[in-house]
């Protein structure tokens, strides 16, 4: 019979000799605190032990460390010994300060409870009529448009938080007020299209009037029946304003946000 | 020194966006609506609903010009509702899908508390309302098992049933010359009387 090791299989052989090795030439380490967790990895089996063998040693450099198992690092760090910062529960935080004019109010129709009761929805009178709104200037329409816009944005607001929260009823109520506002927008898209319409046909008139240049240079309107007689420039004045009266509108350059001081005069209005 | 490492650091948003959208919109139609948080979301969030066509630059510009509300960053999601069929046996369609945006505010923002107590919800009728809820939804899961028959045990008395019969039950009292309250003999009250 040979060695007791080779009567086994090479793998319990490999075993068996590591065992019965010399336990004075392996040197515990003093011990640290445990920074990873025990790796369930197999050893690798040191099989190849003859002169040219390929190399058996582990690669893996982070072999046992797994953020899923929560192993932390094998390594001690320099912050190792740092206490981790223990997360507040939200009631212990101290509340948070809201800003009464915090731009968001402007969605509420009502800041206590958000969503507006049936009375007050229905407290509202008709829409703009279109001939109200003809003799108002762009700036105004404007203005009245973005009110009509953040109303709509209110109301629907309060008709989420009423059906999210199964308040109760105000459907009707909501679309009723909803509804008028509609009606007072496309009044003023009736009004600004009838005023593009004017302003084409005006320009369609100019091209066949000898009085009216418009190329851009010069004066774009000579009276010519008027030029020898007096007071000559106050008709030029006058007709000259009109034309810039009917332009102005649609070309209107305002701010594309109307301020909020006259918004909320218009509101009155609504 | 001390306090000041106990203190919770929370850091403060800073506003990414540098400059905004330069095409000028005078008349948009859209109808933004702002949603209630889910209860334990960050003060710093706000949730709208927004028309399908909107964007996350859209509505940055929006809530900049019309709002002067300040954000760092915007998400956004679809809710696609599941399909439809008209009747029982119509055709089926996809009910339209509505897009939600969560924005990241500059300057937090906490919602009033939902309204709880009844005497403020009378406003909107609520127990009526919850009541008509309640029979919708028994009505409809009547029409869902309609071969499936309740116990007339089971069944609520109607207001003008359980009236009729308590006005039979006094003419009864009264002929037989009865004070009121008094029940005549023999009587015993069963569940099904009314």
């Amino acid at each position: 019979m040979a060695s007791s090791a080779a009567s086994f299989r090479p793998s319990m052989g490999a075993a068996f000799t590591r065992l019965t090795s010399n336990p004075s030439s392996r040197r515990i380490r003093p011990s640290l605190t445990q920074i990873a967790s025990l790796s369930t990895t197999a050893p690798l089996l040191k099989r190849h032990t003859y002169p040219g063998a390929r190399s058996n040693k582990d690669m893996s450099k982070s072999r046992g460390q797994s953020a899923l198992r929560r192993t932390g690092l094998r390594w001690r760090l320099s912050v190792s010994d740092e206490p981790l910062p223990k997360p507040k529960s939200r009631d212990e935080l101290p509340p948070v300060e809201v800003d009464p004019d915090h731009g968001l109010w402007d969605f509420f129709p009502n800041r206590e409870t958000v969503a507006a009761a049936p009375e007050d929805d229905m407290k509202h009178g008709r829409a703009w009529m279109v001939e109200e709104l003809r003799s108002k200037s762009w700036e105004d329409l404007h203005k009245l448009w973005w009110v009509c816009v953040k109303e709509r944005n209110r109301i629907a607001t309060g008709a989420w938080e009423r059906e999210r929260g199964k308040m109760g009823f105000g459907k009707s109520e909501a679309q009723g007020r909803d509804r008028e506002v509609r009606v007072t927008m496309r009044g003023i898209k009736h009004v600004l299209t009838e005023r593009f319409y004017a302003w084409e046909d005006a320009v369609k008139m100019a091209e066949n009037d000898p009085e009216i240049d418009l190329s851009g240079k010069g004066r774009p309107f000579t009276p010519k029946e008027y030029l020898e007689e007096e007071g000559v420039e106050d008709v030029k004045a006058e007709e000259e304003k009109e034309v810039v009266d009917v332009r102005g509108p649609i070309e209107g350059e305002g701010a594309a946000i109307p301020s909020e001081g006259k918004a909320q005069g218009e509101a009155a209005r609504l | 020194m001390s306090s000041i490492k106990t203190l919770p650091r929370i850091a403060e948003p800073v506003q990414r966006w540098k400059r905004f959208g330069e095409k000028q919109l005078f008349l948009p139609n859209h109808v933004v609506a702002l949603l209630r948080p889910k209860p334990k979301q960050s003060p710093h969030l706000a949730t709208f609903a927004v028309p399908l066509q909107f964007n996350k630059l859209d509505l940055r510009d929006y809530l900049h010009h019309a709002y002067g509300v300040e954000t760092t960053a915007i998400r956004s999601f679809i809710n696609q509702p599941k399909p439809e069929r008209k009747n029982k046996n119509g055709p089926w369609y996809r009910p339209r899908a509505q897009k939600m945006m969560i924005a990241e505010l500059v300057k937090p923002f906490v919602w009033p508390d939902p309204v709880k107590e009844e005497e403020d919800l009378k406003q909107w009728d609520h127990e009526m309302f919850q009541k008509l809820q309640k029979d919708r939804r028994a009505q409809e899961k009547k029409q869902k098992n309609p071969k499936k028959v309740p116990l007339r045990t089971k069944l609520a008395v109607p207001d003008d049933v359980r009236s009729v019969s308590e006005q039979a039950r006094e003419l009864l009292r009264k002929a037989k010359g009865l004070e009121d309250g008094e029940e005549g003999e023999g009587k015993k009250e069963t569940k099904l009387d009314m």
